[in-house]
């Protein structure tokens, strides 16, 4: 198949490539960069685990073809925090938010987007932000404690 | 995913030249959420793909007199995020808020929404209410279309071949129209309606002036109950028992099918129920 | 019925590496739990849509469908056996040779006619419960690959016990267990859904033939059709009480729906006949369990293990009952409940510890649950609130005669930490974090760093038994507690020797060795480096047998249990009753799981089980109509999302100590899921009026119990 070109900005590094356009960004990240922090559980837009930043907006990345990011400024879950665990990803781990973690990275990209745009949100807008997530191990409820512990601590 | 042939386009007319080439073998990508899951399940027979993302034209949400123009590329996170519609025409903004999930808000078009035809359109029912034209343009020049023209059925569209929908026409509300978008899901959230039914409303002097009701998942296409709105407009009493007997009408309006989500015959006896319900947030309804 | 496979075109494919058919199995062309009934690569019939017919390997992915587009399979279409109560007719079609009936359980207790003749008030209904897919988020995936000059073929895939993996992939391969290494995790989401094999043997297949490393990812709507499901069942219950609320008898029949081939239908439904009647005292049974094939997918293992279906149709008889009794529904259950010596309704002594009273007393100053009343007070007109109770009991471990059992192997490093090996598996449930603590405690350390917890690997871990039955912990436990005091003893033997202290004059406190006038003698660091030095460095190894009961159960292999976990949970939802819409607003777990060792983990597990019992209540259900699926992903096969689930949830743990379990705890990863169905079922009839005795209760079900279907 005919390759098309990217460029496009991945956790703050530049990226150039040919690639054949019928991939997704998700098999991109896991095939061809081996950035496997981004999982995927469904490749249909259903359960969140892929979601990745693109310009300051969550994506499902197993919906993105790939020659839709040239341009773009993405961050996955490698792209989070560069030596030590962010307070939220540290707040995560100190409330026992996750189990089988295979929701995490998903759930820490929608959640860092949350925060970055309020930094207070409310317990419906933590909801809201994370109903794209599907986890299955928990109750949700020690994800969203670890935001309200995090957040109360920001004031 | 099988293989196909990219396009991207950067203006309007690149894109119906593009189209007009093609034929019936091409699809546009606008947010891709629905296209690209076809694809993934080969359901898609077209080998070209024209992406259309890159389209000034198609973007943007304006004020134009008493009227705001929503462009096809409109994203639905856009749409909840937009003072202007906040303002004039609150119910496409409820009804975004309703659309599968922050990810899926924030790459889906209201376009594409319009353009897939599903009787499930979460974005299409507010617009049967809001009496929506649709901008239209093709090698043949443009037109303007009723929405009530648009629809054929589930999937099916009167577009032509080489024609692009580029913009959505709604009229400003006035100050004595109110609305309420009820979609009824198996879930809160990430969910196509099993049933979802939309009503705006005019009052004067505490009396239905006018008043539209469409309902979402239980016809071909998205519909509106003509019948139903008809012996509503004028009434100035509202009592639980006579309007539960005027919304029960709606059952000759509708068409639905049997899917997992829900039977036919489940569909039909809670529309009444969904218009009920909605008619109950707008107006005072005594037992 | 397969007629012919060609897979000729395939093979000329270029790209293509391999592709396989049941003439390139070596060994046994089965594999299964308990019986090998489930071809690995079918031969003469196809049973159901999700059975693997050929196996392929390309140099890429995207090859794949056209490969197997290339593969051309002649089919003979016959008859679907649909409903597993016509299958149990004599006319109908077979799914396999000897009948569609792969177990039948029959338990009589007391005497069932006198039972009915002393009660007062007779509760008879049927309930049907849903096909219940896992959803684990990480589908079924993993890689393979031989070794050559080592003769070992090693497979990553996450599963729940690598030590049976590894049996089953021998006997296909027939090659020496020896020569298979299995690494089983880590892994995202079990749930029972990984205990049977999955991939492995397909992955094993192709690296044996290929001598390549082969890759193998299942995407989520194959995983959803292949994979097995919680066994969907129709419940029958006839059950007696006398006025004051005293239960006379039962008379139950659980039909369940195992699908194609057995997997662990069997033991399933011999715990539901076994948990059939609740945690309760009934003098009079007659419990028939059918385990029934048809060609709807295939079900097996999952959280609760057959214990969700028949504490939904008690529980909700008891609601019923305290109804029609005009009752309490605590009180109800606190004249029935067991106590510690009584007989269970398959008639064997519970002589371990229950935490029942403790939970229906905390149940009953609830405030969710005191307040019932003041609760309903807040309901609109179209919408009414409900609250409902529901107690359960789940055996933990894998009952009589089964060998189930934990081992545990400890070394001390050079650097005076230790290394602890066990054969257990991470599946998600915090077992590494548990199985620290417990080694931190038991080694007399507080230091996390100091303690690695190897699992999950054949070949340098010793086999703990299965990952399942809420008894991995427990296991693990045990055999940890015993290798651990043997460390120690170990230990301070050498102290004695070396600083001629005797050792019963040695006390350690974290990791210092101590004489009777609290004066440090040495450190475990400061030893170890003694010991490595002398090439003395110790090992220990400590083997648990998992305690069973001393009596067995006739006709009704693997009961019964011996320790029991106990549970109970208070909802509160809203109904819609305008379309039927459910939303569970609140919900408390109260969870007899003796002594709780990892807090976080404890409630991580109630949480999760409340909104997975919750998803079982509500929304989840595989559909399956003529042999095909009509749901198979994730938009249409309906788990909670967090706009669904309660953010108002409570974990009360009820900590019975239960004297065998190594410092008194038992098992919880199922009991926090099962009480909670009825408990929201018992609600909608709380808040409506109306039973719903099929789940999920969907707004459709819930509709059409408040609003009836007009004539025709």
């Amino acid at each position: 198949m005919k390759k098309i070109k990217i460029d496009f900005i991945l956790n703050g590094v530049k990226i150039t490539d040919e690639v054949p356009a019928n991939i997704t960004l998700s098999e991109y990240l896991r095939d061809y960069l081996k950035l496997t922090g981004t999982k995927e559980g469904c490749s249909k837009g259903e359960c969140g685990a892929c979601t990745v930043i693109i310009d300051d907006k969550i994506f499902d990345s197993c919906l993105i073809l790939i020659p839709e990011v040239d341009g773009k400024d993405i961050t996955t879950i490698e792209g989070i925090s560069k030596d030590d665990l962010t307070p939220l990803q540290n707040s995560l781990i100190e409330e026992g938010a996750f189990q089988c973690g295979f929701c995490a990275s998903g759930m820490v990209m929608s959640l860092t987007n949350l925060l970055s745009k309020n930094e207070k949100p409310s317990l419906e807008e933590i909801r809201e932000s994370i109903s794209g997530n599907l986890c299955r191990c928990t109750g949700y409820k020690k994800i969203i404690d670890a935001v309200i512990k995090l957040t109360k601590a920001i004031i | 995913m099988r293989e196909f042939e990219y396009y991207k386009v950067k203006n309007l007319k690149e894109a119906i030249n593009l189209s007009k080439k093609f034929g019936k073998n091409k699809r546009f990508l606008a947010g891709g959420t629905d296209l690209i899951v076809r694809l993934k399940d080969n359901l898609i027979k077209e080998e070209n793909i024209i992406d259309i993302k890159n389209i000034e034209e198609l973007k943007g949400i304006k004020e134009v007199e008493d009227e705001i123009h929503i462009g096809s590329l409109v994203t639905f996170s856009e749409i909840i995020e937009s003072d202007i519609l906040k303002k004039y025409s609150p119910l496409i903004v409820e009804a975004s808020k309703k659309v599968g999930s922050p990810q899926i808000r924030n790459k889906g078009t209201i376009g594409g929404n319009i353009c897939n035809a599903s009787p499930a359109g979460d974005s299409i029912p507010p617009l049967f209410c809001e009496d929506a034209k649709f901008f239209l343009e093709s090698t043949n020049g443009s037109r303007i279309v009723n929405i009530e023209d648009f629809f054929k059925g589930p999937g099916k569209t009167i577009l032509k071949e080489d024609e692009i929908l580029v913009k959505i026409i709604l009229k400003k509300w006035k100050e004595n129209e109110f609305g309420f978008f009820n979609k009824l899901g198996q879930r809160n959230a990430l969910t196509i309606a099993i049933a979802s039914s939309c009503i705006k409303i005019k009052k004067s002097d505490g009396k239905i002036e006018d008043i539209k009701i469409s309902l979402g998942s239980v016809s071909p296409t998205v519909i509106r109950a003509k019948k139903v709105e008809n012996i509503l407009r004028g009434l100035k009493e509202y009592k639980k028992d006579e309007i539960i007997k005027i919304c029960d009408e709606v059952k000759e309006e509708i068409d639905p099918i049997t899917d997992v989500r829900g039977s036919r015959e489940y569909r039909i006896e809670v529309s009444k129920y969904l218009v009920f319900e909605a008619l109950n947030n707008l107006l005072n309804i005594r037992g | 019925m397969i007629k012919k496979i060609d897979i000729s075109k395939a093979l000329k494919l270029n790209g293509v590496v391999a592709v396989l058919t049941y003439n390139d199995i070596p060994g046994l062309n089965g594999f299964g739990i308990a019986i090998q009934d489930q071809p690995v690569l079918c031969y003469d019939k196809v049973r159901y849509i999700g059975d693997a017919v050929a196996l392929v390997a390309c140099e890429t992915k995207e090859l794949l469908d056209k490969a197997i587009d290339l593969i051309e399979v002649e089919y003979e279409p016959l008859p679907v056996v649909e409903d597993p109560l016509k299958a149990l007719e004599k006319d109908s079609p077979k799914v396999h040779e000897n009948g569609n009936i792969h177990l039948h359980t029959k338990i009589d207790k007391g005497d069932i006619e006198k039972g009915f003749k002393e009660a007062d008030l007779i509760i008879e209904n049927e309930y049907r419960t849903g096909r219940q897919e896992h959803a684990y988020l990480e589908t079924e995936s993993g890689f393979a690959f031989y070794d050559e000059d080592e003769d070992l073929l090693t497979i990553f895939c996450g599963g729940q016990y690598p030590f049976r993996d590894q049996i089953q992939i021998a006997r296909v391969l027939a090659i020496d267990p020896r020569k298979i290494r299995i690494i089983d995790e880590p892994m995202g989401g079990g749930f029972g859904g990984k205990d049977e094999i999955t991939t492995q043997i397909h992955l094993a297949l192709l690296a044996y033939h290929t001598k390549r490393l082969v890759k193998m990812e299942i995407e989520r709507d194959e995983s959803i059709v292949f994979s097995w499901k919680k066994h969907p069942m129709i419940l029958r219950y006839k059950t007696g009480v006398k006025k004051d609320g005293t239960l006379t008898s039962n008379e139950i029949y659980i039909y369940a729906d195992t699908g194609a081939y057995a997997s662990l239908g069997g033991p399933i439904v011999n715990l539901a006949v076994e948990h059939s009647c609740g945690p309760y005292r009934v003098p009079n049974t007659h419990i028939e369990g059918f385990c029934i094939y048809t060609n709807n997918g295939v079900s097996g293992a999952f959280r609760g293990f057959g214990v969700n279906q028949v504490t939904f149709a008690m529980e909700s008889q008891m609601d019923e009952i305290a109804e029609k009794l005009n009752m309490d529904p605590v009180l109800l259950r606190r004249k029935n409940i067991l106590k510690k010596g009584d007989e269970t309704g398959i008639g064997s002594k519970i002589e371990t510890s229950i935490g029942l009273k403790k939970i229906l007393d905390e149940i009953e100053k609830h405030p969710l649950y005191k307040d019932r009343e003041k609760n309903k007070i807040d309901s609109s007109e179209y919408k009414k609130y409900g609250v409902g109770i529901a107690i359960s009991y789940q055996g933990t471990g894998l009952g009589v005669g089964l060998p189930d059992y934990g081992a545990c192997w400890i070394e001390m490093r050079r650097d005076g930490g230790f290394n602890v090996y066990s054969g257990s598996v991470e599946i998600g449930q915090q077992m590494k974090t548990t199985l620290k603590l417990i080694a931190l405690e038991a080694l007399k350390i507080s230091d996390e760093d100091k303690v690695f917890i190897i699992t999950g690997d054949t070949s340098i871990t010793p086999d703990c038994g299965t990952t399942t039955a809420s008894g991995a912990t427990y296991r693990s436990r045990r055999a940890i507690e015993i290798a651990s005091k043997k460390m120690i003893d170990i230990l301070k033997k050498e102290v004695n020797e070396i600083f001629n202290i005797p050792t019963d004059e040695i006390k350690i406190e974290d990791g210092i060795f101590k004489n009777l006038n609290d004066e440090k003698i040495t450190t475990y660091e400061d030893l170890a480096e003694i010991l490595y030095d002398k090439r003395r460095l110790p090992k220990t190894e400590g083997h648990f047998n998992f305690p069973t009961s001393k009596t067995k159960i006739p006709g009704a292999f693997g009961l019964p249990h011996y320790i029991f976990s106990f549970s109970g949970a208070i909802a509160l939802v809203e109904v819609n009753i305008l379309t039927g819409k459910t939303n569970l607003i609140k919900a408390v777990n109260l969870i007899d799981g003796g002594r709780v060792i990892n807090k976080i983990g404890f409630e991580g597990q109630s949480e999760g089980g409340i909104v997975m019992g919750m998803g079982y209540a509500l929304m989840e259900d595989v559909i399956i109509k003529n042999g095909e699926f009509l749901v198979k992903n994730f938009s249409t096969y309906l788990i909670p999302t967090s706009m669904d689930s309660p953010y108002q949830i409570e974990t009360i743990p009820i900590e019975s100590f239960e004297e065998l379990g190594p410092y008194g705890s038992k098992g919880i990863g199922e009991t926090t899921m099962v009480p909670i169905a009825p408990a929201i079922t018992n609600a909608i009839f709380n808040a409506t009026g109306k039973r719903i005795k099929q789940t999920p209760a969907t707004p459709e079900r819930v509709f059409f119990a408040l609003h009836k279907l007009p004539e025709k």
